[in-house]
């Protein structure tokens, strides 16, 4: 089994593709720690007095409140409401607001996460649809290894790299943020509002880590659908194109429909297990176990239909 | 001696249509066995349901007794196989593939995959990425990926396809070596009744996907025109003598002459170089195809010859 899964490495990374990627996500990193930095020198950086100006700010957003009455809706309400909580909290706590710092950066460069799905997504989709569109399939079937067998090295060859593309987005942001704007910043705590908009706190390494572990559920799901995808098609390319569709069709497919309740059943209006810790659920009454459960029902049916398929296929005629 | 592989009633419909229609065949060990048929008679969709990449309708298939469907693993581990085109991974080189076939058996290590590239003769090309070969390079590299596991088996599917006829004949020779020498039981499909009768000992003739017949090739008819070659001390003496006595077409190569001859003609020639005091060292003869012919116009037949050596 580990040779198998050697062999899939092997189909992998000698392809300079994958090294592609690879330098791409890299320089997104350093693409967004210059923005950042451009961004953080434009405006006035806090001052010594960071009490004060906090106690100005709460002072004009609590006028907008007052002024606007109903005009504006509920959820701009709740916002506002949202950030003169989070300010009146850190005059409370003596903490003072987050400088950007290797360890904030880092939990920004988690939207880069988008790159990593997109990349691990093209790389599943590819791995048995491109076996058939070149042929090649021929002669791997013909060896005295199960299909289940090299269906399973393949995804997890295909974990692997999505596996390999966090890490190295994990440890470049770090660095490349170390760098960019200093190492310290680890004792700063991490401040987030509930849905009743009281603030929270929690340790930034901790935030950081369940960032990345929960964008993680998205994209084990996604390489999941995108590994199926690659089991259904023969053409390698339209298996990439399908998988992609999917990637940035379904969640705006999601929120436009997000007014009927059926729509919690759609895989895509889960992936997404960040909205419980911050914000509100894509559709009322959504719990996180009942997120969970939905995706472990959607991870199943994949790998049932992968497995299906892909063992008890005719491979024939022209690919 | 039991069958290497064993068809019984082997059956596969798409649809409503059979394709292949209740086949039996036993292929036996050491001798080379053709599936002769037009294209679309069901002689790949029979290959690849031995070799198990689709469903079988019908029937069994048994490599050494064991059953391609229930004994997967067991069966395909004695068969190497090219079905079609032997399509690898094109990014990585040749050497690179063979070691990715190797490590799904057990037990092969370098030495093998070297003495597999030398015996199909890639080792100046082994380490070029595959996308540069060309197609009877592919076909070699095919050839050494099938043998690697040390079959006892050997299923080639139109193996001549792309091949020049130079590279035809280097292929023969390799099959017949691997039947004669290490018993391997050596099944080729082509839709060419000339290649299917210098290539294999027997043929199967399949149309419609059913067995027409199963015919052993025969033998060279004695009577018919053959090469010959004589081997001699002076070779310019020998050509004098045989022209003196009327032979045409005599060709010299080194100290070997070489004619066309019948058969029953060889003692007659032989007794006229001893008489003339030419030492004849050796007297080879070879049959004279459509082949060699055209090996003779195009040069392949040299070119084949040091290929082989």
């Amino acid at each position: 089994m580990l040779q198998l899964v050697h062999n899939e490495n092997v189909k992998i990374y000698r392809r300079l593709r994958t090294w592609i990627f690879g330098a791409l996500l890299l320089l997104a990193v350093i693409a967004m720690a210059v923005l950042t930095n451009k961004a953080s020198h434009s405006q006035a950086t806090h001052t010594s007095d960071w009490r004060q100006e906090l106690r100005q700010e709460n002072q004009q957003l609590q006028q907008t409140m007052n002024r606007s009455g109903d005009k504006i809706p509920a959820s701009a309400k709740t916002q506002l409401q949202t950030q003169i909580n989070e300010n009146q909290y850190r005059l409370d706590h003596n903490i003072p607001p987050a400088e950007n710092s290797a360890w904030d950066f880092a939990n920004n460069a988690a939207s880069l996460m988008v790159l990593v799905t997109l990349f691990a997504a093209v790389v599943a989709a590819d791995s048995i649809a491109s076996e058939f569109s070149s042929g090649a399939i021929k002669l791997l079937l013909i060896r005295p290894v199960r299909r289940s067998k090299i269906l399973m090295a393949k995804y997890a060859a295909s974990l692997l790299f999505a596996l390999a593309l966090i890490v190295e987005l994990a440890i470049a942001a770090w660095l490349v943020g170390g760098i960019a704007f200093g190492f310290d910043g680890f004792a700063t705590p991490y401040l987030y509002a509930d849905t009743a908009s009281h603030i929270h706190q929690m340790p930034m390494f901790a935030h950081v880590l369940a960032t990345y572990g929960l964008k993680c559920v998205n994209l084990l799901m996604i390489v999941t659908i995108s590994f199926m995808i690659s089991v259904l098609l023969r053409s390698s390319s339209l298996a990439i194109a399908v998988s992609l569709l999917l990637l940035f069709v379904g969640s705006t497919l999601v929120r436009v429909l997000s007014d009927h309740t059926w729509v919690k059943f759609i895989l895509f209006a889960n992936t997404d297990l960040t909205q419980y810790i911050e914000g509100t659920p894509v559709v009322k009454g959504m719990t996180l176990t009942f997120s969970i459960i939905v995706l472990a029902v959607y991870f199943i049916i994949f790998h049932v239909v992968s497995w299906v398929m892909f063992t008890r296929r005719d491979v024939s005629g022209n690919g | 001696m039991p069958a290497a592989v064993e068809i019984r009633e082997l059956t596969k419909t798409l649809g409503r249509r059979p394709v292949v229609d209740h086949l039996s065949l036993d292929i036996q060990p050491g001798e080379v066995f053709g599936l002769l048929g037009p294209n679309g008679a069901g002689k790949t969709t029979t290959i690849r349901m031995m070799v198990g990449l689709i469903s079988i309708t019908h029937g069994h298939v048994r490599i050494h007794g064991h059953d391609i469907r229930t004994e997967f693993e067991e069966a395909i581990r004695h068969v190497g196989a090219i079905v079609e085109n032997p399509e690898m991974y094109k990014f990585l080189s040749g050497y690179d593939n063979l070691r990715l076939y190797a490590r799904m058996h057990k037990g092969i290590g370098k030495d093998r995959i070297d003495e597999m590239v030398r015996f199909v003769g890639l080792e100046s090309a082994i380490h070029n990425k595959v996308k540069t070969y060309s197609l009877g390079m592919r076909q070699r590299l095919g050839l050494a990926q099938a043998l690697l596991h040390n079959p006892s088996v050997l299923i080639l599917d139109e193996p001549t396809n792309g091949l020049d006829p130079a590279g035809i004949r280097e292929l023969r020779d390799h099959l017949r070596h691997l039947a004669e020498n290490q018993g391997v039981a050596v099944i080729v499909s082509s839709h060419l009744l000339t290649e299917m009768e210098l290539m294999c000992d027997r043929v199967a003739i399949i149309q419609n996907g059913r067995l027409v017949q199963v015919q052993t090739v025969r033998e060279q008819a004695p009577q018919e025109a053959q090469w010959v070659e004589f081997e001699v001390d002076a070779a310019d003496t020998a050509r004098q003598v045989l022209a003196d006595a009327g032979q045409k077409g005599v060709e010299v190569r080194g100290q070997t002459l070489r004619l066309a001859a019948a058969r029953d003609d060889i003692p007659e020639i032989n007794r006229q170089l001893v008489e003339h005091g030419v030492a004849v060292y050796a007297i080879r003869s070879r049959t004279k195809s459509l082949e060699d012919q055209f090996l003779e116009v195009t040069g392949g037949g040299q070119h084949a010859a040091a290929r082989s050596q």
